[in-house]
């Protein structure tokens, strides 16, 4: 045998044993998450959430709202946030330098003033300028930060600096929230007693289509914008089946910047957001688990399956790929800074499987991809592939993929069942059949991107252009 | 070394194939299960809308009639009776009139839940051997007011499973009062905070009863009934339970001491020593509740201590010793300290701010 | 006729509460969100609003503190809280309630709270 044959030859099994351990690894999450999304359906089925909402006894929290340049949407942003059902609540928004019109907005809609506070910087961060609250007792909740521009995760670091409450939910100031987000966020806090909570992930959903009226969700409707709708199959996959799977044993890894609930003090002790990253919010979920296991204290971190949280989904390609770009680049970076997790018994599940898993199948899946259509390149060119082979293992993947996405779009009718419209149902599948001719090489073409990026060292944000949801005229 | 030949017996193309049209197959039947499900979601949807005007509308009426009446139930509920998921839906809709409205009009309520056969469903859940139906059973009897279920019910109230066990216990509270909380005396599994803030909510709608049994929940063995007895001191300000207070103060459990240092403080007008001995000792938490605490019943003889915790390295436990020492009559001593000291200045701009100087 | 302004989502509450209030001579108009029962405030003109505090998007709050923006205190305000929320009752009154009432409560009780108020 040749050297290039044997070349071949492993590759082809290295492929072949990849794609196996994949598909495996799906099915196990797909049948995981099953039992777990009833077992949450069945015990909240007549749970009284209100109840929270006003009790004295309930923990208190700080939702913590990095803003930047939303002057356009600020006012009703906030408003929404203020409509909440939580009593013991402070909604701390942080104005992170913002160059438009943002902080005025805010001072004149709120009626707000400077207040004197003396801010620890227990997590240092940029200079803040002033602690803002409102005169009228309806704004109670409100506090505004006005800080030096540093980013977003030094923006949440004033935030936490600055909240006084235990329990912190960072989200994304342009997120739009269920009124009940906070009560089911902070019912896993009170209820694990085996274990610390340090850390509770919510659902986020695509809010394109979507009629939204005053910060407020009125109808929900299929994206018609292609590229948002296959983001959608894409959440609902990650979010229904795979955090599920993950939440169930334990093993999350990643917490959406978008929607998510922490324990301050593990938060703050384990160092806080780090700004070298642009996966900042990966990164402090893996420091804080990191830190617990070294302390070598029972924790957890829960996973809410509740969609809560809707939030705009790019869609253009431009900048579709540059945020994927970002989520490449954030995951490579974090894998890299705890490296020492790799297959590390010391960490039990996080250094034995999350890690790995996310080595593997999140980090590397793009470029073993890639890889693979290179040398396939090659190969046709040569002449040297078998197409009967060829074609029939492509089929077997492909169809793979599509019963992963049937599966998932069918719990999703089971459980929260948000589209509910026969039609929406059947584009949302017809959406998935271009799947790995459209939008999946185009998504690991932008992963592709983001390493070249990464090693060219090119540590830019991706700014996303948001239309805004003010904007977005609600259809009759 | 295995052979090209090899490898390809073992994924052939047949096999492929195969494969592909498994998981097609597969896909296919996921497609129809979604179709099916949306269908009958979609019917329920409409049938729940079809009967919710007149359901609503029947209960209302109900709800005005002051004296038990027998009450009609027309062709169409009847109808819809029949269904058990149409039941469950009637049902809850009883159960959301019963948590919303109280007094003599909800009798009527009762009697219609017991006339649909309701209640007789409720029981079977009861007894199902399936842990969402059982407890989903308690729930519904004790929102309905079915006492001659109680017994059964107190039997689940250390129950394995957790939803049982804290539906069991709501029932039981619910029934009873304070009576009701005799099952924290046998209680082996843990009460998490969810179901403690329940119960709590449920005592707070009655009138203080005696707790005979507080002495022996402080000293459980059970950390989360000891945490939870501690809650009702503080609440009902159980001053004979002093002592026992104190020694909850050095607990191993970081959540017992917190709970203990603010339940002190209920039960006495000035801070006990031990405070003062514990607190070098204490998490950063504990050590602002400690200082919160002397904020409300902390004198002019606290201020030393007081004093000395405005050198601690984290600015909000100097904030709480700060904030504590206004209202111990310690300003003046604070103003001194905070002379050529940055981080006190602020800390006492902030302090003045608060208290409106 | 005295009209009454009625904000509370939950359907099934809504109606017992109108029925009860028409079966006493009262002229009720309802409303199931805080944002739409500030929109009736302008356009009804009621002599007594009853809101309950835990409204779909615009809070209770909102609603006591608007009607208190547009009109005097000829207007009377009920606040209908759940249990456990002394706290926001008592920022409803700082914001210019009259009375509240605590979930559950009984519909004579009710009344009678709002007759009352109708005579001060």
């Amino acid at each position: 045998m040749m050297a290039w044959e044997i070349a071949v030859l492993m590759l082809t099994y290295g492929i072949f044993l990849y794609a196996v351990t994949l598909l495996t690894a799906y099915l196990l999450i797909g049948v995981a998450s099953v039992g777990e999304a009833q077992k949450y359906l069945r015990k909240n089925e007549f749970s009284d959430f209100r109840l929270l909402a006003t009790s004295r006894h309930a923990p208190s929290i700080s939702i913590l709202a990095p803003a930047y340049n939303e002057g356009a949407t600020i006012i009703e942003n906030v408003r929404s946030l203020l409509s909440l059902h939580y009593s013991d609540l402070e909604v701390v928004i942080i104005n992170d330098g913002s160059k438009d019109d943002c902080l005025q907005k805010l001072i004149d809609g709120y009626d707000l003033v400077k207040i004197e506070k003396h801010v620890q910087y227990r997590i240092a961060t940029k200079e803040v300028r002033g602690v803002y609250k409102s005169r009228k007792a309806v704004y109670r909740k409100l506090v505004v930060v006005d800080k030096v521009n540093g980013g977003k995760a030094d923006a949440l670091n004033v935030g936490i600096n600055v909240s006084s409450n235990d329990i912190i939910v960072c989200i994304d100031v342009d997120c739009i929230l269920e009124q009940d987000a906070l009560l089911k966020m902070i019912k896993p806090f009170m209820e694990e007693t085996s274990a610390k909570v340090i850390a509770s992930g919510g659902v986020v959903r695509i809010a394109n289509s979507c009629e939204i009226r005053d910060g407020r969700l009125e109808k929900i409707v299929l994206p018609t914008n292609y590229w948002a709708r296959m983001q959608s199959l894409e959440y609902i996959r990650a979010f229904i089946i795979g955090r599920m799977a993950w939440g169930r044993i334990n093993g999350l890894l990643l917490i959406s910047g978008a929607f998510g609930a922490f324990d301050k003090e593990t938060a703050v002790k384990a160092g806080g957001y780090d700004h070298r990253t642009v996966g900042e919010d990966m990164e402090l979920v893996v420091r804080m688990r990191r830190y617990m296991e070294e302390l070598g204290q029972p924790y957890k971190v829960t996973y809410i399956p509740d969609p809560l949280c809707w939030t705009e989904a790019p869609e253009s390609t431009r900048i579709l790929g540059r945020q994927r770009n970002r989520w490449t680049r954030g995951s490579v970076e974090t894998l890299k800074m705890h490296k020492v997790l790799f297959f590390n018994p010391r960490y039990n599940l996080m250094g034995m499987l999350s890690y790995p898993f996310w080595f593997f199948f999140e980090m590397l899946a793009p470029l073993i991809e890639f890889f693979g259509m290179v040398v396939f390149a090659v190969l046709t060119i040569l002449g040297l592939i078998n197409w009967h082979v060829f074609v029939a293992l492509l089929l077997f993947i492909i169809t793979f993929g599509y019963l992963f996405s049937a599966f998932a779009a069918y719990m999703e009718v089971a459980t929260f069942n948000m589209y509910r419209r026969r039609t929406e149902m059947m584009k949302l599948l017809l959406t998935a059949l271009t799947e790995p001719f459209y939008f999946h090489p185009f998504v690991v073409w932008a992963a592709v991107k983001g390493y070249v990026d990464l090693i060219r060292k090119k540590n830019s944000w991706g700014e996303m252009t948001r239309q805004g949801f003010g904007q977005t005229p609600a259809k009759k | 070394m295995i052979s090209n030949e090899t490898f390809f017996d073992l994924i052939t193309p047949v096999r492929l194939y195969i494969g592909a049209l498994f998981f097609a197959s597969l896909t296919v039947i996921f497609v129809i299960m979604i179709y099916i499900r949306l269908y009958v979601k979609k019917r329920r949807f409409f049938a729940k809308q079809a009967m919710t005007s007149e359901l609503n509308h029947w209960i209302s009426e109900a709800l005005l009639e002051e004296t038990p009446v027998e009450i009609e139930v027309s062709p169409t509920l009847r109808h819809y009776l029949r269904k058990p998921i149409h039941r469950q839906y009637i049902a809850d809709s009883l159960i959301n009139v019963r948590k919303n409205i109280s007094g003599a009009a909800t009798g009527n309520i009762v009697r219609i839940y017991e006339q649909l056969g309701l209640k007789k469903d409720s029981l079977e859940k009861l007894r199902s051997m399936r842990w969402y139906r059982r407890s989903r059973g308690i729930y519904e009897l004790y929102m309905m007011g079915q006492r001659e279920a109680m017994d059964e019910i107190a039997r689940y109230t250390n129950s394995r499973n957790e939803v049982v066990r804290n539906e069991a216990q709501t029932a039981t509270v619910g029934f009873n009062g304070f009576a009701g909380l005799s099952f924290l005396t046998t209680l082996t599994h843990p009460l998490n905070a969810w179901q403690q803030l329940k119960l709590l909510e449920q005592l707070n709608k009655l009138d203080i009863e005696e707790m005979p049994h507080l002495p022996q929940w402080l000293t459980s063995s059970n950390a989360y009934v000891q945490l939870f007895a501690l809650k009702l001191t503080d609440i009902y300000q159980q001053f004979a339970m002093y002592d026992l207070v104190i020694r909850c103060l050095s607990s191993p459990s970081e959540a017992i001491r917190r709970q203990a240092t603010t339940t002190i403080r209920r039960i006495t007008g000035t801070p006990p020593a031990i405070l003062k001995e514990l607190f070098a000792g204490e998490t950063a938490a504990n050590k602002r509740n400690i200082l919160r605490q002397f904020a409300v019943i902390g004198s002019a003889e606290d201020v030393p201590f007081l004093q000395a915790q405005l050198q601690d390295p984290d600015d909000s436990i100097k904030l709480e010793a700060s904030r504590a020492m206004a209202r111990c009559e310690g300003w003046d001593t604070f103003e001194q300290m905070a002379v050529n000291n940055e981080v006190l200045t602020s800390i006492g701009k902030q302090v003045k701010y608060e208290m409106g100087l | 006729m005295p009209k009454i302004l009625l904000i509370e989502d939950d359907a099934l509450i809504q109606k017992a509460v109108e029925l009860k209030f028409k079966k006493e001579g009262f002229e009720v108009v309802c409303s199931g969100d805080g944002k739409e029962g500030i929109e009736k405030l302008m356009s009804e003109a009621p002599d007594v609003v009853i809101t309950d505090l835990m409204l779909p998007y615009t809070s209770g709050l909102e609603v006591v503190s608007a009607v208190r923006a547009i009109t005097d205190r000829t207007i009377r305000i009920v606040v209908v809280s759940g249990m456990g929320q002394e706290q926001v009752v008592e920022e409803a009154f700082e914001l210019g309630a009259d009375d509240y009432i605590t979930k559950p409560f009984s519909l004579n009780e009710l009344a009678i709270r709002i007759k009352k108020q109708l005579k001060s």
